[in-house]
């Protein structure tokens, strides 16, 4: 702690926070990050692509994915979005002046929640999803298509689960009026989580019947 | 300021970047004597085959696998980085930019936590049931995605493990370097006032954070294939093992300017203060290294010329791969140039710099022979790329890191390294390295295939034993001649000269600084008003000028 | 923290109706017959998507250029490792 708080009254601190474009230093470290974040799923995305160019045969078998739960999962997560940026919307006193420390805390945190709870939605739908297409028989030793999806679907659901632990943290920081400013944070990193997921869905749920 | 620090959160679970700084280069060289011991294993299996090894018996075939693997492994990953990037970067960065420490300190202390665990993984994985990986340090599929084809049932696992932690390591020091330098500047550093070691660590975390996360994705479909044979290396499956190869080159050559620009930002540094000259070209130096940065990331293929890429692609790698050896052409000159006509003062660690432009530009010569079409078919895969990559990184890692720790020594620990004590080690390993690595390259065209485990079974290599005889025994001699550096570091520690704030006459901040620098580095708030390299400028008393001195 | 500049929530919610039209839309362009036309359309659609969640949730068309320059720095990268690994993944020589 003694180190921060001599960081937040450093004055050249200050100062480089207006020449440097007004962006402070959390969301700097937060787009450094999304730059690494975005090569690792691109390349997974890359891959992917040129096998499934490889592999024209693979459309038959991304029609056995379910797709309704890939839909569904869309909208949920879409809308989680929706309730995040609204967190902070809160948070940062939403436009309307005058809102206390107390009730920006409380009315993020209650959107933090919402999303969390369709966050936890998302994961308990894919779980679904992927013990059903497991028992029908859709397991990598099928085809290598599965690999990629149980793969990359995975490492997704991975990431979002690590955005469901930070928001949990930051929740525990709201109701205790503390690190605001980490709403946003997260944010950045949920909403990148669903960025992901606009590509994944029609890549391994919506393969058009006579390939690409 | 702040409270009394204990013993526990002053040394070990610091925030402070200064120790986390000393923390990687401590663990750093710990692992190069690791690194060391492995490659005095497999060297004297190769003088003298099958001879029982003082200090570890006899090198099974596997063994010997497993030790050339965990060698590359150590030194790219445990030793280079870590002492290059993380530990001069960590130390220096704020401290040369006038910050009172990293944007994220609790970052920069995960960062180092997770990099020793890392480290334990990886250590680890020697005392598992078959022992440590022995699929060479590119970890190739299909023999590394199948445990029926190493032998290896953990060694494998836990070697992705580590790499994935230590990748995790460096990209949250990479964030803290990036975010730290564009918001934590003192007053009146521009940009193009920040010393170069600055620029080469920025760059060199960009280069890494783009490049690593396509073979983040790769060791993980690996780890994928080992343990649940899902198949994505694996032909029989669907699966394709050059993809692997091309995801890991993707980062692997970028990966080798991740330890390079830090390297030619030290030695950068050193030269300027000991040659009492400014930097050559500063800018063109800045602009070099970012071209180099972008077309690092299309040269890639160059190391898979023999590999059966589709031939029509191997022509334009070969061309890109000469084109980036302008822009490091030019920074070679610059730095010689920064030399000339200098009053160079010897001192060991500007001695360590000069060898390192010596024998780097060997190293980089003899690149353009691998990375020419034509003559690295013939050459792949023998002794002679062992010999010219070993000619890069032993520079790029060893000798420029030795310069390092001879410069800044005063800085960190607020004593000099005795300097008799210092050439002794600097002559022995500077002339040493060349006889281990020199008779490579002659090996290398007599055809001794790099991954050989006995030469003395092939009839056309009977004749060139004695070169590799030569290579071990300047190996003993380069290994032998780190006892006087151990020593002189921790004696000097305690007992050597005592240092002044800026006792080598420098310009950049962290010599403005106490040696050591207390918490929070900086007594009053640096302010800067010129660029780093004003040495030797007319009408001025003393040959130097600090960047705080006013204009 | 000096906040940002603020959108209403009603903006936000625009936002989110437009996405979920899209969701729609994608999920009935994979059902359509011309294949090349529905690839080319989805992804699109996706990329639409992609764009409205980053400029407007994640931020960016506040932020400095500079920011969305080094994402973007870092997508083409990634076209770069794509191109190259096409002849050896899709189109195999003598195949
Ligand atoms: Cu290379």
């Amino acid at each position: 702690m003694s180190s921060s708080s001599i960081l937040n009254t450093n004055p050249t601190h200050e100062v480089e926070q207006t020449t440097c474009l007004n962006v402070p230093n959390h969301r700097w470290g937060m787009w450094w990050f999304l730059g690494g974040e975005v090569a690792v799923f691109g390349g997974i995305l890359a891959v992917f692509i040129l096998f499934r160019l490889r592999n024209p045969e693979w459309a038959q078998e991304a029609a056995h994915t379910l797709t309704w739960v890939g839909s569904v999962n869309t909208v949920i997560l879409l809308t989680s979005s929706l309730t995040m940026i609204l967190a902070h919307h809160f948070v940062t006193g939403g436009g309307a002046q005058g809102l206390t420390l107390e009730q920006r805390a409380s009315k993020g945190a209650l959107f933090i929640l919402l999303t969390n709870l369709l966050g936890i939605s998302f994961v308990s739908l894919k779980i679904y999803g992927y013990t059903h297409e497991w028992h029908a028989g859709y397991t990598p030793e099928r085809s290598l298509f599965w690999g990629f999806y149980y793969f990359m679907t995975g490492l997704h659901a991975l990431h979002l689960i690590a955005g469901l632990v930070a928001n949990s943290v930051v929740w525990v920081n709201l109701m205790k009026k503390r690190n605001l400013q980490r709403v946003e944070s997260v944010g950045i990193y949920w909403h990148f989580v669903d960025l992901v997921w606009i590509y994944l869905f029609p890549l391994l749920y919506l393969e058009v019947s006579s390939g690409g | 300021m702040s409270k009394k620090q204990s013993f526990l959160t002053k040394y070990i679970f610091s925030q402070d970047h200064k120790v986390v700084g000393v923390q990687y280069m401590i663990l750093g060289l710990l692992m190069a004597l690791v690194g060391g011991y492995l490659a005095y294993v497999f060297r004297y299996q190769l003088a003298y085959p099958n001879q029982s090894i003082p200090g570890y018996g006899v090198l099974e075939a596997d063994k010997y696998n497993s030790a050339v693997t965990m060698h590359g492994t150590i030194m790219v990953f445990w030793v280079a980085m870590p002492i290059l990037l993380s530990g001069f970067g960590n130390y220096l960065l704020p401290l040369m930019v006038g910050a009172k420490d990293m944007a994220f300190p609790k970052l920069n202390m995960l960062s180092f936590w997770v990099f020793f665990v890392s480290a334990l993984t990886l250590i680890s994985s020697f005392f598992v049931p078959e022992g440590a990986v022995g699929g060479g340090w590119t970890t190739y599929p299909p023999l590394m995605a199948n445990p029926g084809f190493t032998g290896v049932g953990w060694g494998a696992p836990l070697w992705i493990l580590a790499v994935a932690l230590e990748f995790a390591s460096m990209l949250m020091s990479g964030i803290n370097f990036l975010t730290t330098t564009i918001t934590m500047r003192a007053k009146g550093m521009t940009f193009f006032r920040m010393p170069l070691f600055v620029w080469m660590a920025n760059v060199a975390s960009l280069i890494f954070m783009f490049s690593v996360g396509p073979l983040i994705a790769g060791a993980l479909m690996l780890l994928a294939d080992q343990l649940f044979a899902v198949g994505f290396f694996l032909p029989e499956k669907g699966g394709d093992p050059l993809l692997f190869q091309h995801l890991f080159w993707f980062f692997g050559h970028p990966e080798v300017y991740v330890l390079l620009l830090p390297a030619l930002g030290i030695v950068a540094e050193i030269i300027t203060v000991f040659s009492r000259k400014s930097i050559f070209g500063y800018k063109m130096i800045i602009y070099s290294v970012l071209v180099a940065g972008v077309l690092s990331f299309l040269v890639w293929a160059h190391h898979q010329f023999v590999s059966g890429i589709d031939p029509r692609i191997a022509a334009p790698f070969g061309l890109t791969t000469i084109l980036i050896s302008v822009p490091f052409a030019i920074t070679m000159f610059a730095y010689i140039a920064s030399l000339w006509g200098g009053q160079v003062r010897f001192s060991t660690a500007m001695l360590f710099a000069i060898s390192m432009i010596v024998e780097f530009l060997l190293g980089g010569v003899t690149g353009i022979l691998n990375g020419a079409t034509a003559s690295d078919i013939y050459m792949h895969d023998t002794y002679f790329v062992v010999a010219h990559f070993h000619y890069t990184l032993f520079p790029i890692v060893f000798l420029t890191s030795f310069a390092g720790i001879y410069f800044w020594f005063p800085k960190i620990f607020g004593r000099f390294m005795n300097e008799t004590w210092g050439k002794i080690h600097f002559w022995i390993t500077a002339i040493s390295a060349n006889f281990v690595f020199l008779p490579l390259f002659f090996v290398g065209i007599a055809g001794n295939h790099r991954r050989i485990y006995d030469p003395s079974l092939f009839e056309h290599l009977k004749d060139f034993q004695y070169l590799h005889v030569i290579s071990t025994i300047g190996l003993f001699v380069l290994i032998g001649a780190q006892v006087p550096f151990i020593l002189n570091f921790f004696i000097s520690m305690f007992k050597g000269k005592k240092a002044t704030e800026n006792p080598w006459e420098a310009n950049t901040l962290e010599w403005q600084a106490p040696s050591p620098p207390g918490h929070g580095n900086f007594i009053t708030d640096p302010v800067v008003h010129r660029w780093p390299y004003d040495y030797s400028l007319e009408n001025t008393e003393k040959d130097w000028c600090p960047q705080t001195e006013a204009i | 923290m000096k906040s940002v500049e603020h959108h209403s929530i009603s903006f936000y919610i625009t936002i989110w109706v437009i996405l979920m039209v899209a969701i729609g839309a994608s999920v009935y362009l994979g059902s359509i017959q011309h294949a090349h036309l529905a690839t080319l359309l989805i992804f699109s659609v996706a990329t639409v998507k992609a764009i409205l969640v980053a400029n407007y949730y994640m931020g960016l068309s506040h932020e400095p250029k500079y920011i969305t320059l080094m994402l973007l720095v870092g997508v083409l990268f990634i076209g770069l490792l794509f191109v190259g690994l096409i002849p050896d993944i899709v189109y195999i020589y003598g195949k």
